[in-house]
C-alpha cells in the first residue's frame, strides 16, 4: 500500500511509473514510499547535461540513499503564477509583467498546466492549477494594479494549490516590493515552504527599499528555487523564460525511503561523485507523524 | 437659507427623507439666480447642502473636480458670508469635512494639501473664535486625527505626523490624536521591519531603537486608556505593542479585555487574532487556532482564513486547507475591508470619521 508523506514531496510509485514511459521509469515495488527530488546542477551557470543516477549521491539524514531514478524533462510541469499587482505595480511595470506571464503560459506544453494568484493585500485567485491555458491568458488580461502587499499571505496560499497528480510543481512568484500587509510572518511561511515541496522560483524588480528580497531569499533557498532578479521591467520576459527554462534542466531523482519511515524533519544532501557543481534541492521533507 | 431650513426640519422631528427633500428644496432656491450672489459660490453652497443631506460622496467628488481657483474664490465668498450668518459654524463644519472628503477622493490624487489646506484654515477660523467652546476644540483635534489617518492611508507618514502635532497643540490629551499617534509610531515601525511578527530582519541599535519606538507608542495609549478605559481601539493598539515588545502577560490581558468587552466586531476580530499569535509564539497551536476561529465568527475576512489554513497545513489537514482556501477563492473574504489591513494603515474602523461626518451634517 503506498501512501502520502509530508504535503507532496513523497509520492505514491503508481503515478509517477504512469506519467512516464516504461522503458525509462524503473519499476517500483508496491508499498514503498517514494521520495522525488527536483534538483539543479550547474556549472559556471549553466545546466549540467547528461547526468544519471549514478553520478549523484543523495543522503536522508546521514543515510545513503541508492537513487533509483534520474530523468530530465519527462513530466509535465504544473505552474502556480503568484503576481504582485500591489499599488506599486502599475503603468509600464504591469504591462511588462503581464507580457512576462503571458509569455510563459504560452511556452508551457500540452499536458502541462498552470494556475494563477493575483495579489495586492488581497488575495485573488483567478484561475485554479488546469490544463486550460487559455483561461489563465485570459485571466492576466483583466489584472490592475492597486493596493498594499500582502507577499507571505500570498505564498502560503499557493502552497495550498491543487498540482495534477504526476507533474512537476513550479511555483513563480513576482514581487516589487517589501511585505506591508501580510498576517503570517516569514517564519511560519517558510516554515509551510519546507514542508510543501514545490519548487519555488522568484522574480523580483529593482526595489528602491532595504531587504524586500530577505525573505524571498529565503523561501527559494528553502524550495529549491532560484531567486532572479531583473534590472528593469523590461527583463521580466527573458526571466520568466529562464525560470521556466531552468525547471525544464533539473534532474527528477527519486528514492525509496526507508522504512520504516521516523516522522519528523529528514535532512536531505545531494551531491555529484567525483564532480563538482553547484547544486541545488530542498534541503529536506517533512513526515507527519 | 438652506441650513436653517435643515435644522427646522431636525427640530420638528422630521424623518431624514423629509430632511433630504427640504435640503434639495434648499439647493434649488440657491441655485435661482440672485444678484450679488456669483454662480461659483450658489454652486459651492449646492454641496455643502448636497454634504449636508446626506450625499456625502457625491458632493466631495465633485467638488474634488474643480480647479483650485474655484475652490479658493468659493471659500472666500464663504468666508465673507460667515460675517453675516448666524450659522457660521455648522457651515464652516460642514466645509471643513467636505474639502476633507474631497483631498481623498479617487481622482484627487497629488490634491489631497490644496484641499486639507482649505480644510485646515477653516478649523483654525472656527479656533479663532474668542468664545470657542469645548466641543469646537474637540472637533478640531479629532479632524486633525482623522487628516493624520488619511495621509498614514496614503503612506504620507510626514505629513501625517505634522496634522498629529497640529492636533496635539489643540488638545495635548485628545484620546484620538493620541490614538494616531502611536497608530504613526506602529506603522512606521513596520515600514522598517516587515516581519515584526516573526524574527526580525534589523537587530543592533536599528532593532534597539524599534523597541524604544514600541515603548513610547504603548506609554501614549496607556496615557489614554487611563483616562478614557472603555477606549477599546487603544487597549487593542496598547495590547498589541506591548506583544511585540515582548511584554506578553501585559499584552495579552489588555487584548483579553478587548476580545470579551469591545463593542465593535472588528475590534474584537482583531484582538482574537492577536491574541492567537501569542498561542503560536508560545507554541499552543490548538489554542492558536481556536483564537483564530473566534475571530472567524466575528468577521471572516483573509487574515484569519490565512491563520487558519497555515494551521491546518502544519498538521496535514489538507481537506481543511482546501475548504478554507476555497473560502478565500470565492472573493468574498476579499472583498470585505480586513480590520489587519487598517490597522497597518492607522485605521481601526470608521468610527473617527462618521462622527465627524455626522457633526458636518447637523447643521
Amino acid at each position: 500500500m503506498t501512501r502520502w508523506l509530508g504535503a507532496g514531496l513523497l509520492i505514491a510509485a503508481a503515478p509517477l511509473a504512469q506519467a512516464q514511459r516504461p522503458d525509462q521509469i524503473p519499476a517500483f515495488k508496491s508499498a514503498v514510499d517514494v521520495v522525488r527530488l527536483d534538483v539543479s546542477v550547474l556549472r559556471n551557470g549553466n545546466p549540467v547535461r547528461g547526468l544519471t543516477a549514478a553520478d549523484f549521491v543523495v543522503t536522508d539524514n546521514g543515510v545513503q540513499q541508492v537513487v533509483d531514478s534520474v530523468v530530465v524533462d519527462q513530466l509535465p510541469l504544473s505552474v502556480q503564477l503568484v503576481l504582485d499587482a500591489s499599488g506599486s505595480v502599475v503603468g509600464n511595470r504591469l504591462t511588462h509583467l503581464l507580457a512576462a506571464a503571458d509569455g510563459l503560459v504560452a511556452a508551457l506544453r500540452p499536458g502541462e498546466s498552470a494556475g494563477l494568484l493575483i495579489f495586492s493585500h488581497r488575495l485573488r485567485p483567478i484561475a485554479p492549477i488546469t490544463n486550460d491555458l487559455g483561461s489563465v491568458r485570459s485571466g492576466l488580461a483583466a489584472i490592475t494594479g492597486e493596493g498594499l502587499t500582502a507577499l507571505r499571505d500570498a505564498v502560503q496560499f499557493a502552497l495550498a494549490a491543487d498540482h495534477a497528480a504526476g507533474a512537476r510543481p513550479l511555483t513563480l512568484v513576482f514581487t516589487d516590493g517589501v511585505d506591508t500587509a501580510s498576517w503570517l510572518s516569514d517564519e511560519e511561511v517558510l516554515e509551510s515552504a519546507r514542508r510543501a515541496g514545490t519548487v519555488i522560483h522568484a522574480v523580483s524588480v529593482g526595489s528602491r527599499q532595504i531587504s524586500p528580497t530577505r525573505f524571498v531569499e529565503r523561501l527559494v533557498e528553502t524550495a529549491a528555487g532560484r531567486l532572479w532578479s531583473a534590472r528593469s521591467e523590461s527583463d521580466l520576459a527573458r526571466l520568466f523564460t529562464s525560470a521556466l527554462d531552468e525547471m525544464r534542466a533539473r534532474y527528477l531523482l527519486s528514492f525509496a525511503a526507508q522504512r520504516p519511515v521516523r516522522p519528523g524533519w529528514h535532512e536531505l544532501r545531494v551531491r555529484l561523485k567525483n564532480r563538482g557543481a553547484d547544486i541545488t534541492a530542498r534541503p529536506g521533507y517533512f513526515v507527519a507523524q | 437659507m438652506t441650513a436653517a431650513l435643515i435644522d427646522l426640519a431636525h427640530a420638528a422631528g422630521g424623518a431624514s427623507l423629509r430632511v433630504r427633500l427640504l435640503a434639495w428644496a434648499a439647493l434649488a432656491w440657491m441655485l435661482i439666480p440672485r444678484p450679488g450672489l456669483a454662480q461659483g459660490y450658489r454652486q459651492y453652497l449646492a454641496l455643502l447642502d448636497g454634504y449636508a443631506s446626506g450625499e456625502a460622496t457625491e458632493a466631495a467628488t465633485a467638488l474634488a473636480a474643480w480647479s483650485d481657483d474655484r475652490v479658493r474664490a468659493a471659500v472666500r465668498a464663504l468666508e465673507r458670508e460667515l460675517l453675516t450668518v448666524a450659522d457660521g459654524e455648522g457651515l464652516v463644519r460642514t466645509a471643513v469635512m467636505l474639502h476633507t472628503e474631497a483631498a481623498f477622493v479617487e481622482d484627487a490624487d497629488g490634491r489631497e494639501s490644496f484641499h486639507l489646506k482649505v480644510a485646515r484654515s477653516l478649523v483654525g477660523r472656527l479656533l479663532g473664535n474668542p468664545r470657542v467652546g469645548p466641543a469646537v476644540r474637540d472637533f478640531a483635534a479629532r479632524w486633525h486625527a482623522q487628516a493624520a489617518a488619511q495621509y498614514c492611508i496614503r503612506n504620507d507618514p510626514l505629513r501625517a505626523r505634522l496634522e498629529v502635532n497640529r492636533g496635539l497643540t489643540v488638545d495635548r490629551n485628545h484620546p484620538y490624536v493620541n490614538l494616531v499617534a502611536g497608530a504613526l509610531v506602529e506603522y512606521g515601525v513596520v515600514q522598517e521591519e516587515p516581519n515584526p511578527r516573526g524574527t526580525w530582519n534589523i537587530d543592533g541599535q536599528r532593532a534597539y531603537n524599534l523597541k524604544n519606538r514600541l515603548h513610547q507608542a504603548a506609554l501614549t495609549y496607556r496615557g489614554i486608556t487611563a483616562n478614557h478605559p472603555d477606549f477599546y481601539e487603544a487597549r487593542l493598539r496598547l495590547g498589541w505593542v506591548l506583544a511585540l515588545n515582548d511584554s506578553l502577560d501585559n499584552g495579552r490581558e489588555q487584548l483579553e479585555m478587548v476580545a470579551s468587552r469591545a463593542p465593535r466586531a472588528d475590534l474584537s476580530y482583531l484582538a482574537h487574532m492577536f491574541l492567537g499569535s501569542l498561542d503560536e509564539r508560545a507554541n499552543r497551536p490548538a489554542e492558536a487556532a481556536r483564537a483564530y476561529e473566534a475571530a472567524r465568527a466575528a468577521g471572516a475576512f483573509q487574515s484569519s482564513l490565512i491563520a487558519l489554513m497555515r494551521i491546518a497545513g502544519a498538521h496535514g489537514e489538507h481537506e481543511r486547507v482546501r475548504a478554507l482556501a476555497g473560502e478565500i477563492s470565492d472573493g468574498a473574504a476579499a472583498d470585505r475591508e480586513d480590520p489587519w489591513i487598517g490597522y497597518r494603515i492607522c485605521v481601526t474602523g470608521g468610527e473617527l470619521l462618521n462622527g465627524l461626518r455626522g457633526e458636518a451634517q447637523r447643521r
